[in-house]
Parts: structure tokens; C-alpha cells; sequence
């Protein structure tokens, strides 16, 4: 087990991390809150050894995701108005706002997989471990996450006359 | 500002909530206090039947029953049956909102010798030397929600009966079949307005999923289940409901599939996605040879890559020359075994052969009047065969291509008395009729179990990062096989979709028959 030091400085590290993929697929913050520190006190229970950071890391990111898809699994769930929570959040720009607004109106699939992809660096064949679904799949959830994003920014750009994505 | 930047900047900003990090220690310190005082395992359902007889007092105008009837010849529907006033009985477009449905918090007060909860899970336990795929998983739903009460039905039901679980009424039932989870509990919980459904693995026994349903400690969690959730198994139940009454399932619940879907309709829809039921040509007119270049779709834009990229232009001709197929019981053809598929890297003998596999043809049923699967014949010890497959893509645009997913496929397309057409191997006896076959042993036409041009750095994958115009690249891919599926086996290309083309039109090329 952990000593509370050395778990203090993993959590504080990685428990935003954490945080952003259970937002991304519960779309909650709410939720996203409650997974962290159902993940983080897993954590401090652990009695395993990790072989370095990115095993432990990945273990985080595999935790948080069961944890994810127990919580959806039952439907009992909290929901936010995604609006009010960007908004609430200081975004350098709006286009910064209008992404998040957009990769959360994908399906959980779609965004888990576009944020594992883009924002944490995971290879195809690691978020297919982590998601526990074959890689083609993968694969798939990242082309279509793509198409529909690229179509949902492109609308609001002719919507909005701005730049486009 | 690269989009991948304005990706990474956006997420950035996404933080846990500040107090994480102490509700983590308090809840810690909760869990060990609790630990000190843990009472007997039995009185967890001492107290809960202690609350059924207190809340059944205090709902006295209601009560709720745990109903089973037969449905179909091998299906049994489990419903909850409310007589009297429905305390919850608000319409979903007025007061729903204003209305508290929580969950329940589940806890295992007894498990058999070894089992422990899965990695990750709360509410799920099995051994772990069994894969995580067995053993006990639990959901709980509204048993009540305002509009409609608990509903489902299970198919393929091999034996039946009911209990009574810690004073609740509860209803067992195992399905016959080589599921993972061949056996269902459902728990009735009234004063907590929720059906407990236990999903039981067939590596568990009846007995044994008795005993610890009955050391379950259940008690009202702080999970609520919001209106539009609510209003979802509202409309299920509703859905369900009238699915026993009448045999056709007409969905409202799921408006992605659809707002009504009877089952000829759900037949129909799926036969049209079935590659065997479409693409009967009377020629092959887009069959080429090994050596012959012919154009291909891509879809080859990346919105996190490439902002310039027109939407009119998401698809972008290529042109592929495949240069060489070859068929092999090892995987001597490949050019570098690294990128070979883990699982099936380590399945060949001590001479590097694949091993055989046994060839199945399965018909499927409703599960309700006939059974889900029957296996109707086999085709034994099918050798398995690498199938490798190189190609050159190049692109012969005026722009550079980037980010082009690529995906390599293999069909069985056959002339027939119709013309060419999507086939199957063909059945040891040609008089069985069947629907659908799967290999036991691998060997199913399934994706690529090799491709050798990855995506460098961090993000590996099937995709060509970019190709300048009049740029060529190479790519080899590899198949497993079963030896029957030879002889009509096609190679084709098409974008990341892995569902299979909308019709025989991007360039086939003959695999050969070995």
C-alpha cells in the first residue's frame, strides 16, 4: 500500500487526469467529481505495485473507465447543463468553448476516444485495452467522433461567421 | 495555433474539484471506522426486512408484487405487478422532475472462498483466475417510475423459481446456451422503490448465488436517477410491457433506433447491413489483378490535423496497386512480425504453423419461441492460413492527403445462379439450411490481424500521416483464415468504417486459392 506521502503527491498529479476522462464520458462534473474519489481511494487501498508511471497511469485511466461504465450501466446518474459548466470555466477564446461544447454532444463512445486519442497521446491499441473493445473499434469511434465533430463545428461556424475549425 | 493545440488547451482547463483530495481521506478514514464495527454479515437482511415490514406499514395503500409469467415457449417475463394507490404516480411531463428515484448501494456481505471484486468495480465480483468474466454483477432499476413499473423478459429460460431473498420476493432464473452469464436474479425492493437484478456467471451454481444473495447489504445510495433517464425506463417498461402483451416489440424508448421498430422492421434493417444480403451483381466488374492499379476512397481528414481541409472534399481518391497475396500456414509472408496482432502472435505450434480450428454454422432464434443459438453443423479441424496482402497506395491528387485511415478487408464473394454475390463457406452437408456461422477457433473474416505502416511516435494505428502528391507508400496486411473459406476469398479497401462497403464497388482483387 501507499504511503500517505507518496499517495498525496499521485493523487494531487494525476487526479485531474482522472477527472477529465470521467467527464468525458459522464458529461458530468458532478459525476466526474464522485469518480474521482471513488478512483483516488481505490488508489489509497491499492496494494499492488506499479511498474513505473505510465503503468500507473494507465491502471488510473482503466479504473476511472470501469468506474464510468458502473455508473452508467444503472442509469442512476446526476446531469448538467454542459453550457452553464463551460461557461462557468475561463477558456482562453471562445473557439476553446465551442470545442468543448462540441466534443461533448458526441456520443460517450465517440469523445472518450477522441480524448484518450488527442489529449492524453494513447496509441489506438492502448484506449482499446483501456476501453476493453477491439482496436478496429477504436479505430472507428475515432473516424466518426471526427466526422460528426468536424460537421457539428463546421454548422456553427456558418451559424456564427467565424473561422473555420 | 495548431488545432491539436486548441485541443489540448481546452481540456487543460477541465480540473477536479478542489476538496478531492480531503472527501478522499474522510471517506478513507469513514471506510476504516466502519471496518472496526462490522457487523455479522445476516444482519445486514435482518435490518432490511425489518425496513420492508416498517415500509409496508407506511405504504399501506399500495403493494407491490414480484410477477413471472411464461412467454413464448422458452421465455419467462418478469414484471412488478402495484395494487392499490401508486405512491409515485406522476405524469413525466409535470412533476417528474420534482421527484427523488435513488439507487441502491450494494454491498457483498458474504462471497465464496477466493472471489473478490473485480478491478475497478463496486458492484462486481468474480474469481480471479476466471477472467473477470463470471461471478456476480449488479444493477438496481426504479421498480416504480411514475408511469410504469419494472419490466423485462428473459429468453432461452432453461429452469425457474421463486424465492424469498432476505424477506424480499425475488425470482431465479437460469437460460440455457454458453453465455457468460447464463443465470438472472431479480431482487423486488419496494420500500426503496427498486428492483435489484443480479446477473450470475455460469462458473457460479444456484446455491451459491442464493447464499450471497442473501448477505447482500443493500441500502439507499446517492445515485438519483435524473428525468430523462427516468422518463428512458419509463418508456422501456411501457415498451416491454406491451411486448408481452402482444409478441411485437415496437420501441419507443431509444429514439437513436428509430421511434418505432416491430421486429420484421428490425429484420429488415439489419438484413440490409448484412453484406451477404446485398451486392448481387451480375458481373465483377470491379474485380482486378494482382499487379493492376485502380482508385479507392479515403476518408482522409483529420479536424484536430488539418483546418484547411474543404467539408465538400472529406473523401479523396487514391489509387491502389496491390502487389502481391500470399497464403501460408505460419507467418513466414510477413515482413515484420512485431506488428502482429499480440493474441495471435503467440498461437502457432513449435514449428511456426497455425493451429486448426473447428468451423461452426449457427442458426439463430428469438430466444423466446425458438432457442438463441443452435449449432447445425461443422466443419472440424479447419487449418488456419495468413493471408498477406501487400499493397501500394498513391496518391494522384493535386494535395497532399493527410491522416488517411486505411482498413483492409477480406470477403467471400462467389458467382452464383443470381450472379456475384456475398457468400459463406459452404456446410459439410449442403442440405442444412442455416443463418450465420462463427469459428471457434478464429479463422472468422475479421480485420486485420497485420498491418505494418503505423502512425510514428505516440499515437500507432492504421492510418498514412500524409502523402504528398504523386507519393507512393507500402503497406502489408494480414488475415487469419480458416482453409474452407479459401477459393472465393476477395481483398478490398475502404475508409475507417469497419461495417463493410454499402455495395461492391471499390476495387476487389482474387485472393488466391493457395
Amino acid at each position: 500500500m501507499l504511503t500517505n506521502e507518496h499517495f498525496t503527491y499521485i493523487a494531487q498529479r494525476y487526479m485531474d487526469t482522472v477527472f477529465r476522462v470521467a467527464f468525458s464520458y459522464m458529461k458530468s462534473r458532478a459525476d466526474a467529481d464522485d469518480i474521482t474519489q471513488n478512483v483516488l481511494l481505490k488508489l489509497y487501498r491499492y496494494e499492488g505495485d506499479f511498474d513505473s508511471e505510465s503503468h500507473l497511469k494507465h491502471w488510473l485511466i482503466r479504473v476511472t473507465i470501469n468506474e464510468c461504465k458502473s455508473a452508467c450501466r444503472s442509469l442512476w446518474r446526476r446531469t448538467e447543463n454542459i453550457e452553464d459548466y463551460v461557461n462557468s470555466l475561463t477558456m482562453p477564446t471562445p473557439e476553446h468553448s465551442e470545442l468543448l461544447e462540441a466534443v461533448m454532444k458526441l456520443p460517450p463512445k465517440y469523445r472518450v476516444a477522441i480524448y484518450l486519442y488527442y489529449y492524453e497521446g494513447y496509441a489506438t491499441a492502448e484506449i482499446a485495452e483501456l476501453l476493453s473493445v477491439p482496436e478496429a473499434t477504436v479505430r472507428t469511434h475515432l473516424a466518426r467522433g471526427r466526422a460528426k465533430l468536424k460537421m457539428m463545428l463546421t454548422e456553427a461556424d456558418i451559424h456564427d461567421g467565424q473561422t473555420a475549425f | 495555433m495548431t488545432d491539436r493545440q486548441l485541443f489540448r488547451e481546452t481540456f487543460s482547463q477541465l480540473h477536479a474539484s478542489e476538496d478531492t483530495l480531503t472527501e478522499v481521506m474522510k471517506m478513507a478514514r469513514e471506510q476504516d471506522s466502519r471496518k472496526k464495527i462490522r457487523r455479522p454479515a445476516r444482519t445486514g437482511a435482518l435490518i432490511a426486512l425489518a425496513a420492508v415490514l416498517l415500509m409496508g406499514s407506511a405504504l399501506a395503500a399500495v403493494s407491490y408484487h414480484l410477477r413471472t409469467e411464461p412467454f413464448g415457449d422458452l421465455g419467462v417475463a418478469v414484471s412488478v405487478a402495484a395494487e392499490g394507490d401508486m405512491p409515485g404516480a406522476v405524469a413525466f411531463s409535470d412533476e417528474v422532475e420534482n421527484v427523488t428515484f435513488r439507487g441502491l448501494e450494494m454491498t457483498a456481505g458474504w462471497l465464496p472462498e477466493g472471489m473478490e471484486n473485480c478491478p475497478g468495480e463496486t458492484i462486481k465480483w468474480d474469481w480471479p483466475e476466471d477472467g473477470w468474466r463470471g461471478g456476480f454483477s449488479l444493477s438496481s432499476m426504479p421498480l416504480d417510475t411514475g408511469n410504469a413499473t419494472f419490466c423485462d423478459v428473459v429468453g432461452d429460460a432453461e429452469s425457474q423459481e421463486s424465492l424469498t431473498i432476505g424477506g424480499h420476493e425475488a425470482f431465479y432464473v437460469k437460460m440455457a446456451g454458453d453465455m457468460g452469464f447464463n443465470q438472472r436474479m431479480y431482487i423486488s425492493y419496494p420500500e426503496y422503490n427498486a428492483v435489484l437484478t443480479m446477473y450470475i456467471g455460469a462458473n457460479v451454481d444456484r446455491d451459491t448465488a442464493v447464499k450471497f444473495a442473501e448477505n447482500l447489504n443493500v441500502s439507499v445510495g446517492d445515485w438519483e436517477m435524473d428525468a430523462e433517464n427516468l422518463e428512458y425506463n419509463g418508456k422501456r417498461y411501457l415498451d416491454m410491457a406491451n411486448f408481452i402483451a402482444t409478441g411485437v416489440y415496437v420501441n419507443t424508448a431509444d429514439e437513436e433506433d428509430g421511434p418505432v421498430q416491430t421486429r420484421e422492421e428490425m429484420e429488415a434493417l439489419w438484413a440490409e447491413r448484412d453484406p451477404a444480403n446485398r451486392a448481387v451483381k451480375t458481373e465483377m466488374t470491379d474485380a482486378h489483378e494482382i499487379g493492376e492499379s485502380f482508385p479507392v476512397t479515403f476518408l482522409d481528414f483529420d479536424p484536430m490535423n488539418d483546418s484547411s481541409i474543404d467539408p465538400q472534399n472529406f473523401f479523396k481518391d487514391l489509387t491502389v496497386k496491390v502487389t502481391d497475396i500470399s497464403v501460408r500456414d505460419d507467418y513466414s509472408a510477413l515482413r515484420d512480425t512485431q506488428y502482429l496482432d499480440m493474441d495471435w502472435a503467440s498461437r502457432v505450434d513449435e514449428n511456426g504453423k497455425l493451429p486448426k480450428a473447428d468451423y461452426e454454422f449457427v442458426v439463430y432464434g428469438d430466444g423466446v419461441n425458438t432457442p438463441s443459438t443452435t449449432v447445425v453443423a461443422t466443419l472440424p479441424d479447419q487449418q488456419l492460413y495468413m493471408v498477406a496482402v501487400t499493397v501500394e497506395i498513391t496518391n494522384d491528387g493535386d494535395r497532399t492527403v493527410k491522416s488517411a485511415g486505411y482498413n483492409g478487408r477480406l470477403l467471400s464473394i462467389a458467382e452464383t445462379a443470381d450472379g456475384w454475390a456475398v457468400t459463406e463457406p459452404e456446410p459439410e452437408d449442403p442440405s442444412v439450411e442455416y443463418d450465420e456461422d462463427y469459428c471457434t477457433g478464429g479463422g472468422r473474416l475479421d480485420d486485420m490481424r497485420y498491418w505494418d505502416l503505423r502512425w510514428d511516435g505516440s499515437n500507432g494505428g492504421n492510418e498514412i500521416v500524409d502523402l504528398a502528391p504523386d507519393e507512393s507508400v507500402t503497406i502489408q496486411m494480414g488475415f487469419v483464415v480458416s482453409e474452407c473459406q479459401l477459393g472465393n476469398l476477395w481483398f478490398y479497401m475502404n475508409d475507417a468504417d469497419i461495417e463493410g462497403p454499402d455495395e461492391i464497388h471499390v476495387g476487389y482483387v482474387p485472393v488466391p486459392a493457395n
